[in-house]
């Protein structure tokens, strides 16, 4: 699927690895085990903070996640687990 | 004095250690290089230091054996001032640590490094109001230019035996600040002789850090509960997370006290990696650069051992004239000479291009971006993109890959990668491929015994992995800016990791040479090749090599070396067949790994998982050389 043909509908409610690419988006919420949690927060992937998904790996591969000035490699397991909403 | 350099990963820790203390500490650009403490002792402005380069870390919440050695460095009280190295570029994210290590109440020195990456990024920083509102020195530098190094050991002299102020600014919200003070309370009285203050405890036990919940005394524990509970009710979300929230909340007000955000200047490295993490291009560049790499690696080691060879042969043959063939003296001059001859003609002219393309792949900060290429092939094996760092660190030497596992967060992880790390060619293997295969059967047979070794690694990770399932959450891992590399730093990280072989394995493959030239002058070898015989045999290899496996568990390219010892010629092709010799590499490529890798191995996963994987090596190793055999036997007919 081309990720940055799609187009954000108003405050659309997805997770991390359904966010459209070159998109801000806000983090809502991170679920999942507090490791998880603790690992994704350590990088500032933590409620609140605006993230943007630069590109993501083919065959089911990670995300490039750019967050608080930093690019960061996160597997699609994890961006499961990370609740965002796109901002317009 | 003892001073620990503290700093989240790859916010240049080991460059200003090295700066310091010389080159001792290997440094490159990506998280998780260091996995050890590395110490020297320097003298700096009159006084003498211990200085220690420390893992990094993101919080004093640890997940990994790494991360773990740093946390206890700090708790042990083994440290008299902090150096909190901090990414001036990430301010906003590293001052989080800054604060955290502040809680410790150690003597500590903020070192505000990489500048110049700031500027940049359009950033300026009042390192004069930091210091001011965190009541610690704080200290502009660009270690990998020395700049600001001086002055910042002389504020490490000036603050040694001196607590951080308390500082109103850095307060949290009242309710949050208000459990802190009830757990406090609660502690006052059950911890003695600790020298940390009870602040960091409360903060520790509301954050559920299992380790201070262990470790503190249970009247504190229900007190610790309730005011977790009330957080999480007034806040909607786990204490945990409120805490962290809190710290981030400050830093975020720290950085906008004293920092300002300007235009960033135009930076062609964002192109640049659009390029390299590019779906296709990605893969077409990743594929060009290795296989650059390996052609590099073999196109001038060739050269140059066709060069170097034909002269220390030359060299023999003028010394030995005085020596008459057949005595004791010649044998052991022949021996002698194979062994140096080894190190000097064989080993160096690969290990060391090698190791130059390694090092330089390292400091660009290309690997990180291998890593995000590969992590759903490594997915099909059960691992993560993150294995990609130990896994190509093997090829330049198993024990440092085996090290690198220390950064992966679970033991099963550890276990897997250490193993298939294991497996792959290390830089002594290679030579065994290069001087026997690819010498005498052509550079396509060496680079077939590459890509089957590939293949053998994603089958035994795959057969693993069904073993140990995979528990992880996924990989998640800071991508670092790319750097040019610095020749200087280039080549005296390759010193370091060549020095081993020099001053280690080089001497020992020159007194393993002479130790067998000595066996079989007195004919010793027949008993090993007797006992090893069965071995030898199903494989369809020559009794003689029976002597040189052995030896290959010493070091790996010692069976190479021995190889032409024990069979009394330089060409092979004229006592082994062409099966024989893929045979014999094959078997050298997946048997038991040599005696320095077991010992990181037993370091890394213990004892009992190092001896399973070698009995694991050396079953694969002879299920691999015995089909080999029937193949390429049943293919030579």
């Amino acid at each position: 699927m081309d990720r940055s043909a799609r187009r954000p509908q108003r405050a659309e409610l997805v997770s991390l690895d359904k966010a459209p690419s070159e998109h801000a988006v806000r983090v809502l919420a991170v679920d999942g085990d507090r490791e998880a949690v603790r690992l994704l927060g350590q990088l500032q992937i933590r409620a609140g903070a605006v993230l943007r998904v630069q590109r993501a790996a083919p065959l089911g591969g990670p995300l490039l996640v750019e967050c608080a000035g930093s690019t960061v490699i996160v597997s699609r397991r994890l961006a499961r687990r990370v609740q965002v909403e796109v901002l317009a | 004095m003892r001073v620990a350099l503290i700093g989240q990963p790859n916010c240049g820790k080991s460059t200003l250690f090295n700066h310091v203390a010389g080159y001792r500490s290997v440094t490159s650009n990506y998280p998780g290089t260091t996995v050890r403490l590395a110490t020297s002792q320097v003298r700096l402005n009159g006084h003498v230091i211990e200085l220690v380069d420390v893992p990094g870390i993101y919080s004093l919440t640890t997940s990994n054996p790494a991360e773990d050695a740093a946390k206890r460095l700090l708790i042990e009280g083994e440290v008299d001032v902090v150096v909190n190295v901090v990414d001036a570029s990430l301010l906003s994210r590293s001052l989080e640590l800054t604060l955290e290590l502040r809680e410790l109440g150690l003597p500590m020195v903020v070192c505000l490094n990489m500048a110049d990456e700031a500027e940049r990024k359009g950033m300026t920083i009042s390192a004069a109001r930091l210091a001011e509102l965190l009541r610690l020195p704080v200290v502009e530098t660009v270690a990998s230019r020395g700049l600001g190094v001086k002055n910042l050991f002389t504020f490490v002299g000036m603050q040694a035996g001196s607590r951080p102020a308390p500082a109103p600014e850095l307060a949290w919200h009242s309710d949050v600040e208000e459990c802190v003070r009830r757990v406090e309370t609660a502690l006052n009285g059950c911890i003695q002789a600790r020298h940390l203050p009870r602040r960091y405890y409360a903060i520790k036990l509301l954050e559920r850090d299992d380790e201070v919940w262990a470790a503190t005394p249970a009247c504190a524990h229900a007190v610790a509960e309730q005011a977790r509970a009330e957080l999480e009710r007034s806040h909607g979300r786990p204490a945990e997370s409120v805490i962290m929230s809190e710290r981030h909340d400050r830093s975020m007000h720290l950085f906008e006290q004293v920092a300002t955000v300007g235009r960033p200047r135009p930076d062609a490295r964002a192109a640049l990696d659009r390029l390299l993490t590019h779906p296709v291009w990605g893969y077409v560049f990743l594929l060009g650069i290795l296989g650059g790499i390996f052609w590099l690696v073999f196109g001038v080691g060739a050269t140059i051992e066709t060069w170097l060879l034909a002269r220390l042969e030359a060299a023999f043959a003028a010394l030995s004239a005085a020596l008459a063939e057949g005595t004791l003296a010649f044998a052991v001059a022949k021996s002698f000479w194979g062994g140096f001859a080894g190190g000097a003609g064989i080993v160096l002219p690969y290990l060391i291009p090698f190791l130059i393309a390694l090092a330089l792949l390292e400091d660009v900060g290309y690997l990180p971006r291998v890593a995000y290429l590969t992590d759903a092939l490594l997915h099909r094996i059960g691992l993560h993109g993150t294995s990609t760092l130990p896994l190509i660190l093997g090829y330049g030497c198993s024990v440092p890959a085996c090290l690198a596992t220390r950064v992966l967060p679970s033991r099963r992880d550890r276990f897997l990668v250490s193993v298939l790390a294991t497996q792959i060619p290390c830089s002594a293997r290679s030579t065994v491929i290069f001087a026997l295969v690819a010498f005498y059967l052509g550079p396509g047979w060496a680079l077939g015994i590459y890509a089957f070794n590939l293949a053998i690694v994603i089958l035994s990770g795959r057969l693993l992995s069904r073993l140990w399932p995979e528990v992880s959450p996924g990989m998640i891992l800071e991508v670092p800016r790319y750097q040019w590399p610095t020749p200087a730093v280039v080549l005296k990280k390759v010193w370091l990791r060549l020095r081993e072989f020099v001053v280690v394995s080089w001497p020992l493959l020159i007194g393993g040479s002479v130790l067998l030239g000595l066996a079989e002058y007195w004919q010793l070898d027949r008993a090993v090749n007797a006992a090893l015989a069965p071995l030898t045999g199903v494989l369809g290899l020559p009794a003689a090599t029976g002597t040189t496996l052995i030896f290959g568990i010493l070091r790996k390219e010692l069976s190479m070396l021995m190889l032409v010892q024990a069979l009394g010629t330089a060409d092979i092709l004229s006592v082994m067949t062409v099966p024989q010799i893929l045979v014999f590499t094959l078997f050298i490529l997946f048997y038991i790994p040599c005696l320095a890798t077991i010992t990181a191995l037993v370091k890394e996963i213990g004892a009992r998982l190092a001896t399973l994987a070698a009995l694991y090596s050396l079953a694969l190793a002879t299920a691999i050389g015995v089909a080999a055999r029937i193949v390429l036997e049943a293919l030579a007919r």
